[in-house]
Parts: C-alpha cells; sequence; structure tokens
C-alpha cells in the first residue's frame, strides 16, 4: 500500500531524515515512533507530499508522491497534529470543504459528510460553528475531515496529544475502525502505550534513522525479556561499569554523575548483587524503580535516551 | 481544466468564509458608506459647483406679484451656474439644501424704495456654503447694481430698461484666459466616493484578505491543503482569485451605493472606468498574497495592511483632491499605485477626457498586478 524506499531529507547540514525504508499494508496500523526531533514528522511531511524528499522515493499504491503527485495524494488521508479546522464554519461546512478538495461533489459528498459526521459523533451539532466545540469535538472533526474522501492511506501526525483521556479512548476506536475497513495506517505518536495498545507493526525513529522495526512481539524480543533498573544517586561511571561487570548478565546502559540505567533479566532477585557491587564502587544511590520489557525500555536499550527527553 | 476548476473550488470557499468574518462585512460595506456621507459632506456634498454641465439646484419660492425683478434674480442666479427650481409645496422646498425666500410684492416694494428682504437658507457646512453665498450675493448685487443704473434716467425701471442693459457692452470687461487645459477639481462626492472606494479596497484585501492566509498558515491549513490532489499552482490562483473577488465585490457596492444614494456620476467612459477598477482590484489581490507570504502574525499583518492602505491613500490622493497639494506631492503620486488609479479616475469621471487618456494607469496598475502576482506565487508557502 505504502512504501518507502531510502527517503532522505536534508535542510542544509541537517539531515532530518536519513535513509528511513518501510513497507505498511491494508488493514494495518503501521506506527511510528519516536521522541520529538526523532524526524517522525519530516517523514509525514514527505509522504504527504508537503516536503520534497532530498533523496529516496514514497509511493502510494504504486504511485510515486513526487512523480505522479495527484494520483497519490487522491488515495492519501491526513490528520494533523494541529487542529486544521475552520474555525468561523460548522463541522458540516469543514467536512464539506476538505471533501470538495479531493474533488467530491454533490450528492456524493452530501453522502459521505452525513456518514462521517454520524461515525465521528457530530451530527446532531454538524450546524454549529467550530469555534463553539471542545477540544475533543474539534480533534474528532479534524479526523474526519482526513478520512471524508474515503482514503486507502491514512496518517495521523500525533493525533492524540492534549486529548483528555475519554476523547482519545474515542479516538483511537476511530482509527481501528479504519483499519478494519481495510485502510493502511500510518500513525507517529510519542506515547509508548498509545503505539503498544494500537499498531500492529512498528518503526522506532531517532536522529531521522529507524533503529527498530517490526511487531510489538518482535520488538520485546530483542530486549530477551529483560528489565530495566534505574538508579539516581552519585555515581562514578568508570568505577560503576567496572563493579557492575561482576554482577551476572548486567549491562549498563547508562550512566553518569546522577543516574543510572542497567538492563538484566529478574532484576528483582539480583537487586542485592547490584546494591553490593555499587557500594564497593562508593556509589550513593538514593532512588531505585524497575520497569518491565517494554516499548520505552527498548527505546532506551536503543538510544540510552528516554523517550520523552 | 482540473486546475481551473480547483482554483475556482478554492476562490468561492475562501469568498464565502472571508464574507463571514465581522470585519471584512463591516470594512466592504458599512464603513464605506459612512465615509462617503460624511467626508463627502465636509467637502462639499453633491456634485461640483462649476461646471457648466451640471448647474447646482436651488429653490425659489416667490409669489406671484413678485414681478419683474424677480425674473432678473432668476437670470443672474441662472449665470451663475445654479438650476432654480419653484416646488410646488412647502416639503419639496424644504428638501433642497440652498432656498431662496422673495417677499410678496419685491418688485413694487423695491420700486418704491421700500427695504425688502430675501432670504438665503443653505444646509450644511464647510467652503461650499460659503461660496453659495457669494454666488448668491453676486446674483443680487447684480440686479441692483442695474437698477441704479435703470433708475438713473429718473423715471420708474421697466423690463425694457433691463433688456436694454443686458444688450449694450459692458464698459468694463475682465478676460479671463485658462494658461491651460481647464480642470475643475474635483470636491465632495466627486472626489470622496472614489477615493474612499479606492482606499478601502486595498485596506480590505491588505487586512482581511491576507491576514485569512496569515491564519490559515498558522493554524495549518494551508499544509493540509498541500496534501490535497489540487495543485500548488491552482492553490494559489484560487487564493489569488478569492481575494479579487472580494475587491470587486467592494467596488461593485461602492459604485452602486454611490450612484443611487449619492448621485455619483460616472462619466461617459464607463467601461474604462471598470476596467481600470478591475486592475485595481488584480493589483491589491496579488500585493495581498505577497504580503500575506511575508507576514509572520496576524498582528503583523494587520499592522502592515493599515499602515500601506492609510500612507498609499493619502499620497496617492485618496483623502483629498491631489490637484490642491504642493506640486512634489503630485509628482509623489504619480509614482505610486494609489496616484496611478486616482489620476486616472479623475481622468475619466471628473475631467471627462477620452477612456485612452487612462490607458497609461491601465498599463501601470496592470502591470503592477501581474508583476506582484508572479511574486505572489513564488513566495507562497504552506508553512
Amino acid at each position: 500500500m505504502i512504501e518507502l524506499t531510502s527517503l532522505r531529507k536534508e535542510y542544509g547540514d541537517l539531515v532530518a531524515v536519513d535513509g528511513v525504508e518501510f513497507a505498511a499494508q491494508a488493514g494495518e496500523i503501521f506506527g511510528l515512533l519516536g521522541p520529538n526531533g526523532a524526524g517522525k514528522s519530516t517523514t509525514i511531511g514527505c509522504i504527504s507530499g508537503l516536503l520534497q524528499p532530498t533523496a529516496g522515493r514514497v509511493r502510494v499504491l504504486g504511485h510515486d508522491i513526487v512523480a505522479d503527485a495527484v494520483a497519490a495524494k487522491q488515495l492519501l488521508g491526513i490528520v494533523p497534529q494541529e487542529l486544521a479546522l475552520y474555525e468561523d464554519l460548522s463541522a458540516r461546512e469543514n467536512l464539506a470543504y476538505w471533501g470538495g478538495a479531493y474533488g467530491l461533489r454533490g450528492a456524493e459528498l452530501r453522502g459521505r459528510v452525513d456518514t462521517v459526521l454520524e461515525t465521528i459523533g457530530l451530527l446532531d451539532r454538524a450546524k454549529e460553528p467550530v469555534k463553539k466545540y471542545s477540544g475533543g469535538m474539534k480533534r474528532r472533526l479534524n479526523f474526519g475531515c482526513g478520512v471524508i474522501h474515503e482514503p486507502k492511506v491514512l496518517l495521523l501526525d500525533e493525533p492524540t496529544v492534549g486529548v483528555d483521556p475519554q476523547s482519545r479512548v474515542r479516538l483511537l476506536d476511530l482509527v481501528r475502525a479504519q483499519a478494519e475497513s481495510g485502510t493502511c495506517v500510518l500513525y507517529t505518536t510519542h506515547y509508548m502505550e498509545e503505539a503498544q495498545d494500537l499498531c500492529d507493526r512498528l518503526a522506532i525513529m531517532d536522529n531521522g534513522k529507524i533503529i527498530a522495526l517490526g511487531t510489538l512481539e518482535e520488538l520485546r524480543g530483542e530486549l530477551d525479556e529483560r528489565d530495566l533498573l534505574r538508579l539516581t544517586g552519585t555515581f562514578d561511571a568508570q568505577r560503576t561499569r567496572a563493579a557492575l561487570a561482576g554482577v551476572d548478565e548486567a549491562e549498563v546502559v547508562h550512566v553518569d554523575e546522577t543516574s543510572l540505567m542497567i538492563s538484566m533479566p529478574d532484576a528483582w532477585s539480583k537487586l542485592p548483587a547490584v546494591f553490593g557491587a555499587l557500594a564497593a564502587a562508593d556509589a550513593d544511590v538514593r532512588a531505585t524503580t524497575m520497569t518491565q520489557p517494554s516499548l520505552e525500555t527498548l527505546f532506551i536499550k536503543l538510544t540510552g535516551r528516554e523517550l520523552r527527553e | 481544466m482540473t486546475m481551473l476548476r480547483s482554483a475556482l473550488f478554492i476562490a468561492r470557499k475562501d469568498v464565502a468564509n472571508m464574507l463571514k468574518q465581522k470585519e471584512t462585512l463591516l470594512w466592504t460595506f458599512l464603513m464605506p458608506i459612512l465615509f462617503f456621507f460624511f467626508i463627502g459632506q465636509v467637502t462639499g456634498g453633491f456634485g461640483p459647483s462649476t461646471d457648466p454641465d451640471r448647474p447646482d439646484p436651488i429653490a425659489l419660492r416667490a409669489p406671484d406679484d413678485g414681478g419683474f425683478l424677480v425674473e432678473e434674480i432668476v437670470r443672474r442666479l441662472e449665470d451663475e451656474n445654479y438650476r432654480v427650481d419653484r416646488p410646488e409645496t412647502d416639503e419639496e422646498f424644504g428638501s433642497y439644501a440652498r432656498r431662496l425666500t422673495i417677499p410678496e410684492g419685491f418688485t413694487d416694494a423695491v420700486l418704491a424704495g421700500t427695504q425688502s428682504t430675501i432670504t438665503f437658507a443653505r444646509s450644511g457646512e464647510g467652503t461650499r456654503v460659503s461660496l453659495d453665498r457669494v454666488r448668491v450675493n453676486r446674483a443680487v448685487y447684480t440686479v441692483l447694481a442695474d437698477l441704479a443704473v435703470a433708475s438713473s434716467t429718473g423715471s420708474r425701471p421697466t423690463p425694457e430698461d433691463f433688456a436694454k442693459l443686458a444688450a449694450m457692452p459692458r464698459a468694463l470687461t475682465l478676460e479671463i484666459e485658462p494658461a491651460g487645459e481647464r480642470k475643475v477639481i474635483p470636491t465632495g462626492y466627486e472626489q470622496t466616493i472614489p477615493g474612499t472606494m479606492v482606499m478601502f479596497t486595498m485596506l480590505v484585501l491588505l487586512t482581511s484578505g491576507s491576514i485569512l492566509l496569515v491564519i490559515e498558515r498558522q493554524q495549518g491549513l494551508l499544509r493540509r491543503l498541500a496534501s490535497t490532489p489540487i495543485s500548488r499552482g491552482a492553490v494559489t490562483l484560487g487564493k489569488w482569485g478569492a481575494r479579487m473577488a472580494l475587491g470587486l465585490i467592494q467596488i461593485g457596492f461602492a459604485m452602486l451605493v454611490g450612484t443611487l444614494l449619492f448621485g455619483m456620476d460616472w462619466g461617459s467612459a464607463l467601461p474604462m472606468v471598470l476596467l481600470l477598477l478591475f486592475s485595481w482590484a488584480a493589483f491589491n489581490a496579488s500585493l495581498g498574497i505577497v504580503l500575506g507570504n511575508l507576514a509572520r502574525s496576524e498582528a503583523q499583518m494587520a499592522g502592515i495592511g493599515v499602515m500601506t492602505s492609510m500612507v498609499l491613500g493619502a499620497l496617492g490622493g485618496c483623502w483629498w483632491p491631489i490637484e490642491i497639494t504642493p506640486a512634489w506631492m503630485q509628482q509623489l503620486q504619480l509614482a505610486l499605485p494609489t496616484g496611478w488609479i486616482m489620476d486616472g479616475l479623475h481622468t475619466l469621471v471628473s475631467f471627462g477626457q477620452g477612456s485612452s487618456a487612462a490607458l497609461p494607469h491601465l498599463l501601470a496598475t496592470s502591470l503592477g498586478a501581474v508583476v506582484l502576482g508572479w511574486i505572489g506565487a513564488r513566495t507562497f508557502r504552506y508553512q
């Protein structure tokens, strides 16, 4: 359905996207995960045709987004992070505007507007200006405008940023419904839990590159079911590394003067050995947290940083 | 064809959206009428005072026994370029801005040496009122002067005496020859309506028109539009077309109101006037896109729009007739787009010249519209 090949985007000396490659299929929810500045939005910009790639290709059902832009864009729907809506227009007028932009006219357009209004639960307030809507209603309408023309590929760029929990659940249900109807969904987020719950496959991005790609199970497999131990206090990096080398299967992911992260299987049972080693290295531990394997721990393992940093 | 259809779609939706903004409605439809009325009144009201083709109306109330001196006064008023009407009802008489009342038995009283009072009333204020007083006084004084001459023979003056005096060559005459082509400086509504229309077209397109573009960019609407199958060219053309349409709506409305409510006469070269105003709308639509591309915020755009239209309006002759300003200002006007259009309109509407006289103005404005349109398309940005 959608295929990215060696996608690269440069801004002068800055490489925002560096050789990104993946493909997603019909009915699949493909997550693009990464911290702010990882290159997700630039990748979405290249896919949607807003940005011209420096190199590489994006194809939507075989249509190149640059060479065959009109055909490719006709198959794409986009739900941007910002509320790209005309505040003085009603929900019906907004949907009609964006439907019209994709070439829908007359009875077909009216029919689609009614269907989408019902789907997003705004049929009873369809005539009110958008400026009177709550944040959650606007988010749903923002989503509706992206699917008004029944796209084959739907791009969602962090659609749940700043959304209350109830609206988020409703929005995610709408995304699942799109995938169930056969749409290929490309979903970017920096919320790990959301990605874990929603996505069939995931690509994790950092510094413009994909650093991991696969199903949730495949990515978890890369962690070897290892827990992540996070400690804060005072550490001497060199002595700490040396001391922990003696603890069975302990891998230091990150260490600096005030924090330490260790990846290890069954960390709970090995805590005495860890603390013993740290005491020998004259470390002063003030707080300890243990996290079981997740995308978050995978990201930390791959980059040495937390996703929200 | 697809591109044009898409551009038309964008333009139609944009116009509808702009006309939903209260500010746009206020500045497009309401404020120009208020400006027409107030500035037009202050600077002279209806029509020119010295255009022989369009005499100023004056209502005369004179009794049937007024005598031949009443007719002499009427003749002198007509010489002063008044059209003397004799309304039948008080209501009709009161509706005139200039009203002259002559008492009963006027001629008999004057010839008998009895003091008689003629009353002149004038609505409004400003220089035009003072000028009317001078003109009416002159009409009455010349009758008195001829009366004095006719009375010098000792016999009672008759209408025939006045006819003889009128036919006699004047012993002292003042010959005035214009140094060049005579131009009556437009005043009142004739200056205010085109001036306000030109300035407000610029104001609306550089504020409402450009601000909407800035808002659309800030809210990600243009980015979303970029992801649709509508080409960049069609988007730009549509955005330009919407602003062009808004400009034409404003001009059309101003012309209609100017004609119907304020009696504005657009002259005999109306097609050229319309062409000129069409090019003006195009010029401002292009300028609006360029400034909308450059502006970073709504407030910045509002400031730029108001400042640009006010300064160019004042220097280009929208606020007052450029002909009354110093020579350097008249020279400067020729370098400004507001100056091109105002000079062109005065040439056609006030000075009654043919269409070809405004051809340079039309070419300059059209060329400006094309160049700015090209810059606007090149600098158009979605984000």
